[in-house]
């Protein structure tokens, strides 16, 4: 084998050593700028107007109490957006899932809770946020579905999967080896949507040039995709619009893809001239993206010395109605232990949620959640240490593919954490093995190791 | 929020007076609870009386033993008072299982008494709340229930009361001291709170414009067996799906009294003294554990999303005694 110097980690290089972010002194001062901080002449403020019910349609949106306040300068609804782009296409952002993006203040369907319906566009942010206040919207309410585990029989395997995403392969005869199996667990794991809700919240502000070009100072893990995103859904030359994102204050995922406010941002600003800027609430932070809420079932089985012999995973998550949200859920059990029989499952309920987005570690934060437990269970009634459970089906190349590993020091790190833990001493099962048939609720510490995919791509020199 | 006036009362005399005089008038005292409710248009009085300047922060040894909790005591200063932490354990922890550092050093000990519920149908005025606004209906009934009660409810609200510290309160048996138009009363705590049958808008039995000013602590305190166990999604800043307050009194291995509350199960911390005392004489195990879950847990009754909460419900009660008793290491 040859050693391949890791580009990651030379040798002398920051990792493990206290280092300082380039950007630290700049955030602890307040000196670095977010999105909302940059000043304009003229500045507008905009306040979204959050839709009250998760399915239905607006039947009248009343906005003269709004108008009348003094410094309104206009309320946007469906009724009285300007034009914008027709195609789905031209919605896409770069990383948008199969489906038909999410059209803002697009017509009167409301397709998820907190839906946005109306901006209000004053001169300053008190009165637009008064006036918001004030847009009084009548609904025709339709009857929702938003409960995963009571729409999770109408789960469908999805058809298309996302780029960053794959179908989940089986292998083997995974069920015939599971009724085979000495030892054997089944169970199921549940989480709720989980919301990244970072401290900046979404904001964009956009600066009107004199010329008219905007510049536009948005809430995103990448700059390009917004910029795209308005090029193409307000049919804007490239040289017209500059979007900057030099700080984000956290985002987790969250600022991936381009969202509502900045549509509504950049939409008012070339209505009225003018510069604008839109702040979500912190409320409004959970109207959108999340990590999907997941239903999970885990059947492992085991030769009586705790062998693995049989993995079956099966996965529903939600998505909304109008975009398939994949990721990969159940596809780190097809690689985790070394196993000849595995099956995987991975379905996806349409219900009326916002879209789900990439949240840290995507995927496999759910699925090795349930797989570590199951795993920890299935030690437990082998009644071998959870640890030693581990390193007994370590498996030293890539099953999928039946590759091996470029490195893979998961071993050393079974021991070093178990050293440093004190796991001979704590960690051993307590109790004896349930009876069959029987969970036991105390074993013990449990422990888990993790997987998240480290992608590298070749290199190419401009 | 809901444009409104504002007035520091030098006196309780003062505030209590003021009350009377204004229409749409709410005390506020630490504001934790309030503030946020005014926010989401939830609570919208007209005339804020604020509270914070009266005299009411101490908290003094009582005649016999017990300890008096002045209204406006903060919620740490009383978890971290030497003589709670020395003869109230109990209540200290629960104190600190509570909200965070920042809401302690905020809140009161009268104001935790009076915090609303956090059902989410409760803090959002698009939804129909019959604890916001009488007759609307019930949003949690069939609808997201998760954190909901599973005893003492009724088809008008499933609501919990939200404080650690009162399931504390509780299973001491703390004495509220309030005051107001009609003069100065004390009321046991198992009578502070109520069941919401169909006025669940109001969650206590105090009248309006009545005012809490001290909360007293008996003799009792439970110091040398007890235990506060919250199951909670996470495991700090969130609200308790179960929690458990339990105080034992030892003779030996046998039980000379028990103390057992229960929260984020009902519309108040739930307590049933007819399930402690089938503990009393009985060695202090699992096996004498479990009928006292039992009893108290009577009647319940899921309603979907939180059905889960019986069971978890009993074993908490199982699990905090064995705690209390020393048997299933420290709390």
């Amino acid at each position: 084998m040859i050693a391949v110097p890791d580009p990651l980690h030379p040798a002398g290089g920051p990792v493990g050593k206290p280092v300082s972010r380039v950007d630290g002194p700049l955030k602890v001062t307040g000196a670095a700028k977010y999105a909302a901080e940059f000043p304009a002449d003229g500045l507008l403020y905009g306040v979204v107007v959050s839709g009250t019910i998760a399915r239905g349609t607006i039947e009248s949106i009343d906005a003269a109490a709004a108008l009348a306040v003094p410094g309104v300068v206009r309320v946007f609804t469906h009724e009285n957006r300007p034009r914008t782009a027709w195609f789905d296409r031209k919605w896409k952002d770069e990383v948008a899932p199969p489906g038909s993006p999410f059209r803002p203040l697009y017509d009167a369907e409301i397709h998820s809770s907190g839906q946005p319906v109306a901006l209000v566009v004053a001169d300053t942010f008190e009165a637009a946020r008064y006036a918001a206040s004030l847009v009084a919207a009548t609904y025709a309410a339709g009857k929702h579905e938003t409960d995963l585990h009571a729409n999770r029989a109408k789960a469908v395997v999805p058809p298309e999967y996302r780029a960053s995403a794959d179908e989940p392969v089986s292998r083997g005869h995974a069920d015939r080896a599971l009724a085979a199996a000495a030892v054997r667990v089944e169970a199921e794991y549940s989480q709720p949507a989980e919301y990244h809700n970072p401290m900046e919240p979404h904001a964009t502000t956009v600066v009107y040039g004199a010329d008219g070009a905007l510049t536009v100072y948005d809430k995103i893990q990448g700059a390009p995709n917004s910029h795209t995103f308005v090029r193409n859904v307000f049919g804007l030359a490239s040289d017209r619009v500059r979007v900057v994102s030099p700080f984000v204050g956290g985002a987790f995922g969250l600022g991936l893809r381009p969202q509502y406010q900045l549509f509504l941002a950049v939409m008012a600003a070339l209505e009225l001239k003018r510069s604008v800027r839109v702040v979500l609430t912190r409320q409004q932070m959970f109207t959108f993206g999340h990590r999907p809420a997941a239903i999970q079932s885990a059947a492992l089985g085991a030769a009586a010395d705790g062998t693995l012999a049989a993995v079956v995973h099966e996965a529903v998550c939600e998505t909304s109605r109008y975009e398939d949200f994949t990721e990969n859920v159940v596809n780190w059990s097809g690689q985790a232990y070394r196993c000849g029989h595995v099956r995987l499952g991975y379905k996806l309920a349409r219900l009326d949620v916002a879209t789900p987005c990439d949240m840290r570690a995507p995927g496999a934060a759910t699925g090795l959640y349930a797989l570590e437990c199951a795993a920890d269970e299935l030690a437990h009634a082998a009644g071998i240490d959870p640890v030693e459970w581990r390193v007994r089906n370590f498996a030293a190349r890539d099953q999928q593919n039946d590759r091996p590993y470029s490195s893979k020091e998961l071993l050393a790190c079974y021991r070093e954490g178990a050293a440093r833990f004190g796991w001979a001493a704590v960690g051993r099962p307590r109790r004896a093995p349930p009876a069959a048939g029987r969970r036991s609720s105390a074993g013990g510490w449990p422990a888990a190791s993790g997987t998240r995919c480290s992608s590298r791509w070749p290199p190419a020199r401009r | 929020m809901t444009p409104f006036t504002y007035a520091r009362a030098a006196s309780v005399a003062e505030a209590v007076g003021g009350f009377a005089g204004t229409p749409g008038a709410a005390f506020v005292a630490g504001g934790t609870n309030l503030i946020d409710l005014m926010k989401e248009t939830v609570a919208r009085p007209r005339h804020l009386i604020d509270l914070t300047r009266l005299p009411l922060a101490a908290i003094a040894d009582l005649p016999g033993g017990g300890l008096r909790l002045g209204a406006l005591a903060t919620n740490a200063a009383t978890a971290y008072d030497p003589r709670v932490e020395a003869r109230y354990p109990l209540l200290s922890r629960a104190i600190l299982a509570g909200a965070s550092a920042q809401l302690r050093n905020a809140a009161t000990d009268g104001g935790n008494l009076l915090q609303r519920t956090r059902c989410y149908y409760f803090y959002d005025p698009a939804t129909p709340c019959n604890k916001r606004e009488p007759g609307a209906g019930c949003g949690a009934l069939h609808g997201y229930n998760r954190i909901h009660a599973v005893l003492g409810a009724s088809d008008h609200c499933i609501a919990t009361h939200p404080s650690d510290m009162c399931v504390a309160l509780a299973a001491l048996e703390a004495v509220v001291h309030a005051t107001g138009p009609g003069g100065d009363r004390t009321i046991p705590f198992a009578d502070f709170h109520r069941l919401p049958g169909d006025t669940p808008h109001l969650d206590t039995t105090l009248a309006p414009g009545e005012l809490v000013t001290a909360i007293d602590l008996p003799p009792r305190g439970f110091a040398a067996h007890c235990t506060y166990l919250k199951v909670r999604d996470r495991q700090s800043y969130a609200f308790a799906l179960v929690s458990v307050a339990a105080g034992l009194e030892l003779d030996g291995g046998a039980v000379r009294a028990a103390r057992v509350a229960l929260g984020g199960v009902a519309h108040k911390p739930w307590r049933d003294p007819a399930a402690e005392a089938l503990l009393v004489g009985k060695p202090a195990t699992a096996e004498h554990f479990r009928p006292v879950a039992d009893a108290l847990l009577t009647g319940a009754r899921g309603y979907g999303h939180n059905t889960f909460k019986i069971d978890l419900a009993r074993r908490a009660v199982v699990r905090a005694l064995g705690r209390a008793a020393g048997a299933e290491g420290p709390s």
